[in-house]
């Protein structure tokens, strides 16, 4: 059964691929939502990083604009100011694109370290506050640092995101999220989140699993943060403000904190909502913000809960029973086993 | 050479001197039981001989290796685990995950080759489930391995933290009131199965426990902890006749008419 | 040295708008432990209450000041009860989002609605303002009584909180909340007075931020309320104590920093946050709580 299911969600991914691309070229899906509906997956990968640390992770990070505006500013600055000389050719374009990309995922995960360092030791609300005041911190870095146009940002950045590009990267941190979790790293994490004392008398060291989450999540909002700029052509500091940090959130634990695939959800169907709205002009918040706390009244674990798409189950608990069955070491046990769960319903 | 030394070990907590010069040797094999009224600190012992806390004087050595200021999971490295007398499961995490988390340090793969999932790294991964799965089998818990911890019923969750502490591989097994909140016949299987893992995994046991039974019946050597100063110490009978011990547990004749 | 006790009155003023508004946060959090992202807009609620009051009713200070404290209070309890009592025993997070929900949507309301809307509006000058020189010091009337009537405010809080029995039950629902309740303190009538004193003290920042900034727009709600919030967590969010020191304390480095540049004092806030948490993880009064091992 599982089986079967997983394969519909790995057929999925190209149909969806496809039907993007085709309702593009014959127009039912116009500029417009074309770029809304790639917004909306950039989004939906910072949504995901943050699942990485707020619901993988159990630590509750507040400043993932921060380090979207890392990878953003990095990545724009190269292409803009250092790359674009030799980008004669389309080729060159976006092979200097991708490089520029991976130099600002890696700025955001050296920041992302050294904000990691001294904030991982917070917990709770107070760990969301700190990583809040650092994305401050950074965005008003923005507005006083010389290369980055200041409070007015940076303009005329080439359009080198586009679908196929961003479709990709979508899929690709799917993958890579899921391989990480699956480890040894994720499990560092999730055991993190479930009781940290344990974990540690487990072996785990958790101040270095947080830290390492910490960074691969900020490293991943540094991708969205490229391909965001990227996209819209320009940026200024106030784009990666905390209300981003905070739409992220909502996002997240809209869609369903604790799923990659809950949150990459989440953040399409939250950035789609509010442009089905335009019609209602002044109102378009209102209900947005209305429909927001509806879900969240109803269904406080989010819309799809903790549910993944069959490709991101990939290697999970696959007929474990069998497996112990042919390696079996003692029988002695098996008489016991009665008696033992006939006592253990009395327990508390 | 004993496996673990404490040489000492005392612990203030704001003037309040709740541990005071316990000393410690431990040999091989051994099961040694830590006992004494509520409060008199043997959890406090336990904290820090698993480094969860730092003593204010004295030296843990485990192994040879002096431990002091060390994180509590180099403690664990070093061969030292323990259950919790609160149980601290990861609830939302599986029975078996639960298991494969305390695998952690027989983990030989790198960052790379778990998000490329190489081959080396779904190797292991497979060793590690079927090494739990055959442990979760000693402890009766194998066909619940996909129920989530927090779903099982209470004495399964204390069978699952020792289960999860023998995953991390330990020389030296602590156990933190394990039998608490157990009816009679759950404790009679709990002295068996500790009596089982002792002999299939040759490993040495620290146990705090209020069941005066239970650790006469497998304890070789007994430690009486009362207001953080050990007052008796020895062979459970000489233990259970010594006078200073039946004070501590049922208080002097003149106290009562308090 | 005159521009100094100049600055440090402006500093002064507004950090006890700060403390006023803080005070909300710390209570509600003490409470019932979650951080209410609407608070701000509770502020701005009263703020236009006050506007409203003035331009209906006349300008009066007492009872546009009144006005604007019951409004905003009712308004809170009525956000509690609507919004964040079904969400009472559901993950901390969740309810968390939802106090953001209602932010975004009491500020998109007020600017979709016809008579508030996204246009500046003067506040109107409530109170005659004389100038009032001492030692060398010039400041105004205005800016004394204000200060003034915030501390009094504060006072009069503390006294509720320490001396009445309503205070009485917010203490000890703060402690423990079941425990309270097995004691028969009716939890919802503290956490609906715990709403209704913190939004109403927030009204009154509203007024007198109204005051001294007389530009009264939707965002001055979660524009001052993050200031008031941020000095919430560096007094210790949960503490009274901390929330009126921080406030102050954080009004006055703003004033201070932004004498120096705009940018600074934009930055100046934060920076403080981050080097408090850092050096005492639970702000300056605050407590941490440690686990039971």
């Amino acid at each position: 059964m599982k089986k079967e299911k997983s394969y519909v969600s790995y057929i999925m991914v190209p149909v969806l691929f496809a039907a993007v691309l085709i309702f593009n070229k014959i127009g039912i899906l116009n500029p417009y939502w074309y770029q809304i509906l790639q917004l909306a997956c950039i989004n939906g990968i910072v949504a995901m990083s943050l699942n990485l640390v707020n619901g993988k992770t159990g630590q509750f990070s507040l400043g993932q604009a921060g380090f979207m505006s890392l990878g953003a500013y990095t990545s724009a600055m190269l292409t803009k100011l250092v790359f674009a000389p030799a980008m004669g050719n389309p080729v060159m374009s976006y092979l200097l694109f991708f490089v520029s990309l991976l130099c600002g995922m890696l700025v955001a995960a050296f920041i992302g370290f050294l904000i990691g360092i001294p904030s991982l030791r917070l917990k709770g609300d107070y760990l969301a506050i700190i990583t809040l005041g650092f994305s401050e911190i950074i965005r008003v870095l923005w507005r006083v640092f010389p290369f980055s146009g200041k409070a007015k940002g940076l303009n005329g950045i080439q359009k080198l995101s586009n679908f196929p590009i961003i479709f990709a990267a979508v899929i690709l941190i799917m993958v890579l999220l899921r391989n990480f979790t699956n480890s040894r790293y994720g499990r560092g994490c999730i055991a993190i989140r479930e009781n940290e004392l344990a974990a540690e008398t487990m072996g785990i060291n958790t101040t270095k699993a947080k830290i390492k989450s910490f960074v691969f999540s900020a490293a991943i909002a540094g991708l969205g943060g490229g391909l965001y700029a990227h996209l819209m052509m320009f940026i200024n500091p106030e784009m990666f403000s905390q209300v981003k940090s905070t739409d992220m959130l909502l996002y997240l634990y809209a869609g369903g904190v604790g799923s990659y695939s809950s949150a990459l959800l989440g953040a399409l169907i939250f950035t789609v909502l509010p442009e089905f709205l335009r019609f209602m002009g002044e109102w378009r918040l209102v209900i947005y913000a209305l429909v927001l706390i509806v879900i969240m009244l109803n269904r406080p674990k989010g819309i799809f809960g903790k549910h993944e798409f069959g490709f991101m189950r990939f290697g999970e608990k696959e007929s474990i029973h069998q497996k112990a069955d042919n390696g079996g070491l003692l029988s002695v046990f098996s008489r016991r086993r009665k008696k033992a769960e006939a006592g253990s319903g009395e327990g508390r | 050479m004993s496996l673990l030394t404490a040489e000492n070990l005392s612990i203030e907590f704001g003037g309040l001197k709740a541990v005071q010069d316990f000393n410690l040797e431990l040999e091989e094999h051994e099961l040694l039981a830590i006992i004494g009224p509520n409060g008199a600190g043997k959890t406090t012992i336990f904290n820090m001989l698993t480094g969860i806390y730092q003593p204010t004087h004295g030296t843990v050595k485990l192994d040879g290796k002096v431990m002091n200021g060390l994180r509590s999971n180099v403690f664990t490295e070093q061969g030292i685990a323990r259950t919790f007398q609160n149980i601290r499961l990861f609830g939302s995490a599986s029975v078996l995950e639960n298991i494969v988390i305390a695998m952690e340090l027989q983990v030989k793969y790198n960052l790379a080759q778990a998000l490329l999932r190489t081959k080396k790294f779904r190797q292991q991964e497979e060793d590690f489930k079927k090494q739990a799965m055959e442990l979760l089998k000693v402890f009766r818990l194998d066909d619940k391995a996909e129920f989530l911890a927090k779903n099982l019923p209470y004495g399964e969750q204390r069978r699952l933290e020792i289960a999860r502490a023998l995953a991390t591989g330990p020389k030296i097994l602590c156990l933190d009131e394990p039998a608490a909140g157990m009816n009679p016949s759950e404790v009679d299987d709990l002295v068996e199965l500790i009596r089982e893992i002792r002999e299939k995994f040759d490993i040495t046991i620290i146990l705090i426990e209020h069941h005066m039974n239970m650790v006469m019946a497998i304890a070789d050597r007994i430690k009486v902890i009362d207001f953080g100063v050990t007052i008796a110490e020895g062979l459970p009978a000489k233990v259970q006749n010594d006078p200073k011990v039946i004070e501590a547990y049922l208080g002097k004749e003149e106290d009562e008419v308090c | 040295m005159s521009q100094f006790f100049q600055l440090l009155i402006y500093g002064l003023q507004l950090g006890t708008i700060y403390a006023l508004v803080a005070l909300g946060y710390t209570m509600v959090y003490g409470i019932v432990n979650l951080i209410n992202f609407a608070h701000g807009d509770f502020l701005m609620l009263g703020a236009y209450a006050a506007f409203f009051t003035a331009l209906f009713a006349g300008e009066n200070f007492v009872v546009c000041l009144l006005l604007a404290m019951a409004t905003a209070g009712l308004i809170g309890v009525v956000t509690d009860r609507i919004a964040y009592k079904p969400m009472r025993n559901q993950p901390k997070l969740s309810a968390l989002i939802t106090a953001m929900g209602v932010s975004i949507f009491i500020q998109n309301l007020c600017r979709a609605l016809p008579f508030i809307g996204p246009i500046p509006k003067a506040f109107p000058t409530l109170l005659e303002s004389k100038s009032i020189k001492l030692l060398g010091v010039t400041f105004t009337s205005t800016q004394l009584l204000l200060i003034v009537l915030a501390i009094v405010l504060m006072l009069g809080l503390n006294f509720i909180v320490n001396k009445s029995k309503v205070g009485r039950g917010m203490r000890a629902v703060s402690m423990d909340r079941d425990a309270a309740a097995l004691m028969g303190i009716n939890i919802n009538a503290v956490i609906a007075s715990t709403f209704f004193i913190g939004a109403a003290l927030a009204g009154a920042g509203g007024v007198f931020y109204g005051i001294m900034y007389p530009t009264l727009e939707v965002s001055i709600g979660s524009f001052l309320g993050n200031k008031a919030f941020i000095a919430a967590v560096v007094g210790g969010i949960g503490s009274i104590k901390g929330a009126m020191f921080g406030g102050i304390l954080m009004g006055i480095i703003e004033i201070f920093a932004t004498n120096l540049n705009a940018d600074i004092g934009f930055g100046a806030a934060y920076a403080v946050l981050i080097v408090i948490l850092l050096f005492r993880p639970a702000g300056l009064f605050g407590k941490l709580v440690t686990e039971k091992v």
